[in-house]
């Protein structure tokens, strides 16, 4: 992929200090840029920067910009969230007892500090959003661009009230923000986003009661949503769904939405590799906890996990020893007796 | 077909291969693993790690489903609402007695004495299960779409949630004259909201995520005076956790009294001022006498309240304010 245009884009209008221009040159040259990436940490290094360039162009006009900015910034504070996340599990698991807990309570103090600051800069860019093109009632939305703008603002109005309750309500994002953001995805066209506004809009319905049609099976749409968002190589509807399995304690789900996962087809590649890397990333770490819970240490690489005992399959020797239940080896030490280990230092 | 890595785990084999035996604790919180509540079990679960027990948490955002697990033996423990535990504990149940503890001022020390004194210890003796812990989770408020009828007299013939698997506010609703709507929690903040229900008996907490203000509206009121204390119990099975994890376990729950009111009164906070109505000298007169009949019959008749834990919250209501008029009497 090219080098992102942002840096010298940025620059050029920061010193120029037109935030028409700034908006103009993130919709059209940045977010098709950074869209292409599957590279989270460019995206968070983009927000983080992109933050402080823009926030020094008369920062009242220039929302479409910030709003994405601030909402790729989110990325690097909820990865080091996560991160603490984990190690608290791994405190848990593997400290010595009486270290377990001052080990597992300081990290998820510090998981929460992190999931705070998420939630602030997601808060920001859902915030910078609103402003930009308003909420459900108005949809401003004039192009193409400026849907994928607000998307992204979408999207982080429900990380922004996601990370705030693993904060323990530190920023006060309204509990009500996930319905409110159910609401403006109407202003999206489904199939235009590969499923990701029903996804969303299944996902508040599902979480907080009461808030859906009554006729609608919330876990139904997200079933579908996500089935949309494979058929696109976009993983965002289905970790949508993952997260909201999880979040209710659905387990058997978790692990269905987990295996049934498409592999990256290299013949379609996703139209937005940025959002599908983040929900295969989300889901990483969805694994990770299963993981640690299971085998006290995070899911392991490709290609493949450790299948069950269970499942390993038949004996492949027909269960008879084809040693005659005798030491293979004759019973000789080929190689002597061993030393012994040496003995510690006298005191 | 290919899978991704995370797809094609075997999670059936995970829970096949766990290195440690753990105490599963299912987990009741409507907003489910982002919810305050179960914040605060994953903070009791790693403290529980000091007191020798190893705690798994599962989230339920359902709390019957919670407590049939719990009851099917596929939990160690279960953290739900002390009524929806009363089956199980009935002494711990009456702390949410109503009218029983009228300030969150008051709920701190009742809470904190009950769980730290060992006099008071068989009270979460509760035979094969022992309560390991009790936190608060916000006064429940009577919420009207017409604050005219912001008095106990004025509900008769009104519509009024109820929920199936709570007595007290069954009967509530039937000494007031009010008309009891079957309701739960997916139900009864769009019935409000759309008119079907005229009043609520609900936590602060719920004003928000079930936006509470189309219900409200421009003549509803929410009056100051709670109407009970709903509270967040730990149960566990005997013999699942070790030896003298029940008191290590409430006397840190009674430490974190202040975490949960942190998030309750966040809560409260959001509701805008104009919502409260403070009730007339006469109207809260009404409403203590009111409660004080609902909590004699529900001890009495109902046989829902424990009669020993009313007397304790009556001597707490009295020495906060020796001038109510309960305090002349022997009643409880």
């Amino acid at each position: 992929m090219r080098p992102l245009p942002l840096l010298p884009a940025l620059l050029l209008l920061t010193s120029t200090g037109c935030a028409g221009a700034l908006n103009r040159a993130v919709k059209r040259r940045t977010i098709p840029e950074l869209s292409q990436t599957r590279d989270l940490g460019v995206a968070c290094a983009f927000g983080e920067v992109g933050v402080a360039a823009a926030a020094t162009v008369s920062g009242q006009h220039s929302q479409q910009a910030l709003s994405v900015a601030w909402t790729m910034s989110g990325l690097c504070t909820e990865e080091q969230a996560w991160e603490e996340e984990l190690g608290s599990r791994l405190a848990l698991a593997h400290m010595p007892e009486e270290a377990r807990t001052p080990a597992a309570t300081d990290a998820r103090l510090a998981a929460e500090r992190g999931h705070a600051e998420a939630a602030r800069r997601y808060q920001q860019g859902y915030q910078d959003a609103l402003v930009a093109y308003g909420g459900a009632e108005d949809c401003k939305l004039r192009s193409d661009a400026d849907e994928g703008v607000y998307l992204l603002g979408l999207m982080a109005g429900l990380l922004a009230q996601v990370n705030d309750g693993q904060a323990d309500g530190a920023v006060g994002i309204p509990l009500n923000q996930l319905v409110e953001v159910a609401r403006a995805t109407d202003c999206l066209d489904d199939a235009r986003w590969w499923g990701i506004p029903s996804a969303a809009r299944f996902a508040a319905w599902a979480t907080v009661p009461g808030s859906g049609p009554t006729e609608v099976d919330p876990w139904q749409g997200l079933s579908q949503a996500a089935a949309r968002g494979d058929a696109a190589g976009q993983g965002i509807p289905r970790a949508l769904w993952l997260f909201t399995a999880a979040n209710a304690g659905n387990s058997d789900l978790v692990r269905s939405i987990l295996d049934g996962w498409p592999a990256l087809d290299p013949a379609q590649p996703p139209q937005w590799p940025l959002l599908d890397a983040y929900a295969r990333h989300l889901a990483r770490h969805e694994a990770d906890l299963l993981w640690i819970a299971a085998e006290g240490h995070r899911a392991p690489a490709p290609p493949a996990p450790p299948a069950p005992p269970a499942a390993r399959g038949a004996d492949p020797f027909g269960s008879t020893d084809p040693f005659g239940g005798t030491e293979p080896f004759g019973g000789t030490e080929p190689f002597g007796t061993p030393p012994d280990p040496p003995a510690p230092p006298s005191e | 077909m290919q899978r991704l890595l995370l797809a094609s785990l075997s999670f059936l084999a995970l829970a096949a291969a766990s290195p440690a035996q753990a105490a599963s604790v299912c987990v009741y919180d409507p907003a489910g693993r982002t919810g305050f509540m179960y914040k605060m079990a994953e903070s009791w679960a790693i403290n529980a790690a000091s007191w020798g027990a190893r705690v798994e948490l599962r989230p339920y955002t359902d709390e019957a489903t919670a407590v049939n697990d719990f009851t099917a033996g596929s939990c160690d423990g279960v953290m739900a609402s002390g009524v929806r535990l009363q089956r199980y504990n009935p002494a711990t149940y009456t702390v949410e007695a109503v009218g029983g503890v009228p300030s969150y001022d008051l709920l701190k020390p009742v809470l904190s004495t009950l769980q730290t004194k060992a006099a008071y210890t068989p009270m979460f003796d509760a035979g094969e299960y022992e309560t390991v812990g009790i936190w608060p989770l916000g006064a429940v408020y009577v919420m009207v779409r017409d604050r005219s009828l912001a008095s106990i007299g004025a509900l008769s013939g009104k519509r009024i949630a109820s929920l199936d698997y709570d007595k007290a506010s069954a009967l509530a609703i039937s000494r007031m004259g009010g008309v009891g709507v079957s309701a739960d929690l997916a139900t009864l903040g769009p019935a409000f909201n759309n008119g079907e229900l005229d009043v609520l008996f609900l936590p602060a907490t719920a004003y928000t995520p079930f936006e509470l203000w189309h219900g409200l509206g421009d003549k509803g009121g929410i009056i100051t005076t709670p109407l009970l204390q709903v509270t967040y119990q730990v149960l566990i099975h005997d013999g699942k956790f070790p030896e003298g994890f029940g008191t290590k376990s409430r006397t840190w729950v009674a430490g974190d009294f202040d975490t949960a009111m942190k998030s309750i009164k966040a809560a409260e906070a959001e509701v805008p001022a104009k919502y409260w109505v403070k009730p007339t000298d006469s109207a809260q007169t009404e409403l203590e006498g009111f409660a004080q009949k609902l909590r004699l019959e529900l001890r009495d008749q109902s046989k829902a309240y424990d009669g020993r834990v009313l007397s304790l919250l009556k001597k707490a209501r009295c020495n906060a304010d020796p001038a109510r008029a309960e305090c002349a009497q022997s009643l409880e």
